[in-house]
């Protein structure tokens, strides 16, 4: 079976109308039988016992295990740092970006937010000036909601707004994403970048999880010993098998847009690529390029951009 | 000597198992009360399964016979079970010292690589300690390590019940509230 048709739970008991706005009604026999079909046998189980009225899905148990098994990604984006991975490419690129351009305020937007832990996390540490906006994205308004609520709760100077990706009418300066494109088809990579382009975003950093081969491995012990709830311990275990892999990535992003320089950044393949887990396919504006090169210091040698 | 390493290790390893019990279930930012709190927690909780363990093996000392050998033969037991602790703790307490370097790369490689296998292997680690300290030994060493073994292996579900509410709680108040606009 080709392994990129596997579906995540997560990706199935969340339906939205075409526009993306509202959730529609998702029938659980639908779902069980579409995994089943898949041959994903425990996934198929896992559904098959949420609850359902009428043969819908429960939507507030839904939006329960959504919030429990985000936490628990947030948990993983702790132990990792992935803020701090993510500020190490956003600062100076933020810099560049204000050196050239008089455009503000600087709007960082982070795609799928989820419960929007980057997005607080720069907001609480950041440091990022007070001329960026930080704003998170994401399609289900449950966790948008929560999302908020957290920000709310420590005082946060940053916004929560419920859309899809693809049809975003946020203006974006700066887009960000973690563990997100490999939720998308191979495919539909291409049009996420045009929009980018169409929406006059100066620089994006999709960070995803890396096909290395220590990937499925590392990510079934991470899961198996930080996660409790079945959900999040399938689909982080699938993502690190459907990750997308840096020639997709990239000729994806150079098939959709024709005014960034496109690349990878992330440290050279090590012994052991465990160290190089999550990294991101880049895209910036040409004239940004060497003020971000400078920004970054030694560390410029891992953006290899074309 | 034993017997206060014993309770050293039984006290760490139950405050990390509150830490366990709280992580990924605090979506906030500033988490370090929170965890604080969560690793003495766990020590309470820790407390009252070396209490249990105390209790079982004092109760089982005073009605022997022969008091002082009985209590030779626990401390005999407390040995052996050293024995597979130490290594085990000293792999951790490694891993923690490690992961003190703020490095992304280095504290990504320990926590799939180390701190992962180890927490999943932490259950089979505890029994084989009680199972070394009971080979060879009398009944009540047997059944003292058998209980040891239980009370540890229960610290954490009993302080996850409390993070599961405290987790209910929270997402009852996240949904309740609106996101502005
Ligand atoms: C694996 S989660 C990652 C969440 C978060 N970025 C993190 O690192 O914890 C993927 C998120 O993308 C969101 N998502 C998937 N497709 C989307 C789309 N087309 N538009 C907006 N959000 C989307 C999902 O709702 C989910 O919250």
């Amino acid at each position: 079976m080709n392994k990129g048709s596997r579906r995540e739970i997560s990706d199935l008991i969340v339906q939205h109308d075409p526009l993306g706005q509202a959730r529609v009604p998702v029938e659980r026999a639908a779902v069980v039988a579409e995994l089943a079909e898949l041959g994903q046998v425990r996934a198929a189980r896992i559904v098959s016992r949420m609850p359902a009225t009428g043969g819908i899905l429960d939507e507030e148990y839904v939006n329960g295990v959504l919030f429990r098994s985000h936490a628990e990604l947030q948990r993983l984006s702790e132990e990792f740092l992935q803020p701090q991975r993510v500020l190490a490419l956003l600062r100076p690129t933020v810099a560049a970006y204000r050196a050239h351009a008089t455009r503000t305020p600087i709007r960082v937007v982070d795609f799928g937010c989820g419960l929007g832990y980057l997005i607080r996390w720069l907001a609480a540490k950041g440091d990022l000036g007070p001329d960026v906006e930080l704003i998170g994205v994401d399609f289900n308004d449950s966790l948008v909601n929560a999302a908020s609520a957290a920000a709310k709760a420590e005082s946060l100077k940053c916004r929560f707004v419920t859309g899809d990706v693809f049809a975003l009418d946020e203006p974006a300066t700066i887009v960000t994403s973690v563990g997100v494109l490999h939720h998308f088809a191979a495919q539909s990579l291409e049009s996420l970048f045009r929009a980018h382009e169409t929406a006059g975003v100066a620089a994006f950093m999709h960070y995803d999880i890396a096909p290395t081969w220590p990937a499925p491995l590392g990510a079934w012990l991470f899961h198996a010993a930080r996660m409790r709830e079945p959900l999040a311990r399938q689909d982080g275990v699938l993502s690190a098998v459907r990750a997308h892999d840096d020639e997709t990535l990239t000729s994806a992003a150079r098939a959709g847009t024709s005014s960034y320089r496109i690349g990878v950044f992330g440290t050279p393949f090590a012994l052991f690529p465990v160290t190089r887990i999550i990294r991101p396919v880049v895209g910036i504006r040409p004239e940004l390029v060497d003020q971000l090169r400078r920004g970054l210091g030694r560390m410029h040698r891992h953006l290899n951009l074309e | 000597m034993i017997a206060a390493a014993l309770v050293a290790l039984a006290l760490a390893d139950a405050g990390l198992s509150g830490f366990r019990a709280a992580a990924g279930r605090n979506p906030l930012i500033y988490k370090a009360a929170y965890y604080k709190g969560a690793v003495l927690r766990g020590m309470g909780a820790g407390f009252g399964a070396l209490v249990t363990i105390g209790l079982v093996t004092g109760a089982m000392i005073f009605v022997s016979s022969d008091a002082p050998a009985q209590y030779e033969m626990f401390v005999d037991g407390g040995r052996r079970m050293l024995g597979i602790y130490i290594p085990f703790a000293t792999l951790v307490a490694a891993a923690f010292a490690l992961y003190m370097i703020k490095s992304v790369e280095l504290r990504s490689l320990l926590s799939t690589g180390i701190f992962g296998p180890v927490t999943l292997i932490r259950p089979i680690v505890i029994l084989a300690g009680a199972a070394a300290a009971g080979t060879g030994s009398g009944l009540e060493v047997k059944l003292g390590a058998a209980v040891a073994a239980a009370a540890m292996l229960a610290v954490e579900p009993v302080v996850d019940r409390h993070y599961v509410n405290w987790m209910a709680r929270a997402g009852r108040i996240a949904h309740r509230t609106r996101a502005p606009g």
